[in-house]
């Protein structure tokens, strides 16, 4: 199949549960980290670079939204206490079931305050960092 | 008596979560389907009832031997064989089966629920054994191994 859609229904789990997610809310990092690109001089004109990688910043992100549900709340509050042993997959699949595109994120930990709005159009924000994806 | 659970083990094993890593299963636990997934299984038992009954007289020298040395007709390879030489269609029968799977039939011991993303990560030739192994232990009714067998 020619790769003509973006990623814009993908399936999430964690922790081998399915999380039900606000559509078009994902964002993630996999924790490549910061690179620095810095040049040095040869003398005579001569210029090359070097390469670094910022290790302090090399965890991988993953954010998304929840409805205020009773269910997704409660998930919410158990991501929360168990601290950074959370997992999570999100894979895309054709129609036909074909597995298109898979990531895992592992060791992740909810960093935000998951703020509850109790309104019919109340979201909850959840932001893990974890890992770097392997 | 019929059994309420066995133990399938898969050639290829699949990826679950485990206390925030990534852990393979070699092993899935299967039970047997409760009155709540009755819609699903009436479905899949009237499917292979039709691929029975569209394999009927090709395999009556079969049936015979069959009858005669008083085995079970209803073994996990011939419920397949029977499956894939029948008019009925199996990607029918694989999608019901998903549905039973991962509705309270299947889990990655002791307790884990298999949920799609688990069940795409099946092999083909482990989906096929598993089909034919859970028809052979929970959905072929009792009554009918004796019936064929008299």
């Amino acid at each position: 199949m020619p790769d003509r859609q973006t990623l814009y229904n993908p399936a999430v789990s964690i922790n081998n549960v399915d999380v039900k997610f606000t559509p078009g809310s994902i964002t993630y990092d996999e924790g490549f980290g910061e690179a620095k690109v810095r040049t040095r001089s040869g003398g005579g004109g001569v210029a090359d670079t070097v390469y670094s990688r910022d290790l302090e910043t090399a965890f991988s992100m993953f954010k998304f939204s929840v409805r205020t549900t009773k269910d997704q709340v409660e998930l919410a509050r158990l991501w929360l206490s168990l601290e950074n042993a959370n997992t999570i997959t999100m894979t895309d699949s054709d129609d036909d079931g074909n597995e298109l595109f898979s990531r895992t994120f592992t060791y992740m930990a909810i960093i935000n305050k998951p703020v509850v709005n109790v309104n019919p159009d109340g979201d909850v924000e959840i932001e893990f960092h974890g890992d770097p994806v392997k | 008596m019929q059994k309420i659970e066995f133990d399938f083990k898969l050639d290829t094993p699949i990826n679950y979560h485990k206390g925030g890593s990534e852990e393979e299963c070699k092993m899935l636990l299967l039970r047997a389907p409760s009155y709540k997934n009755r819609k699903t299984t009436i479905k899949l038992k009237q499917n292979f009832m039709r691929a029975l009954k569209s394999l009927e007289g090709s395999d009556a020298d079969q049936k015979k031997k069959t009858k005669q040395s008083n085995e079970n007709p209803f073994t996990a390879e011939a419920i397949i064989a029977a499956l894939f030489m029948s008019d009925v269609d199996l990607n029918d029968i694989l999608d019901d089966f998903e549905i039973l799977l991962t509705h309270g039939c299947c889990f990655i011991p002791p307790e884990v629920q298999l949920i799609g993303q688990h069940y795409n990560q099946i092999s083909e030739n482990d989906l096929t054994r598993l089909l034919g192994e859970y028809i052979e232990n929970f959905l072929v009714p009792s009554w009918m191994t004796q019936l064929m067998n008299k």
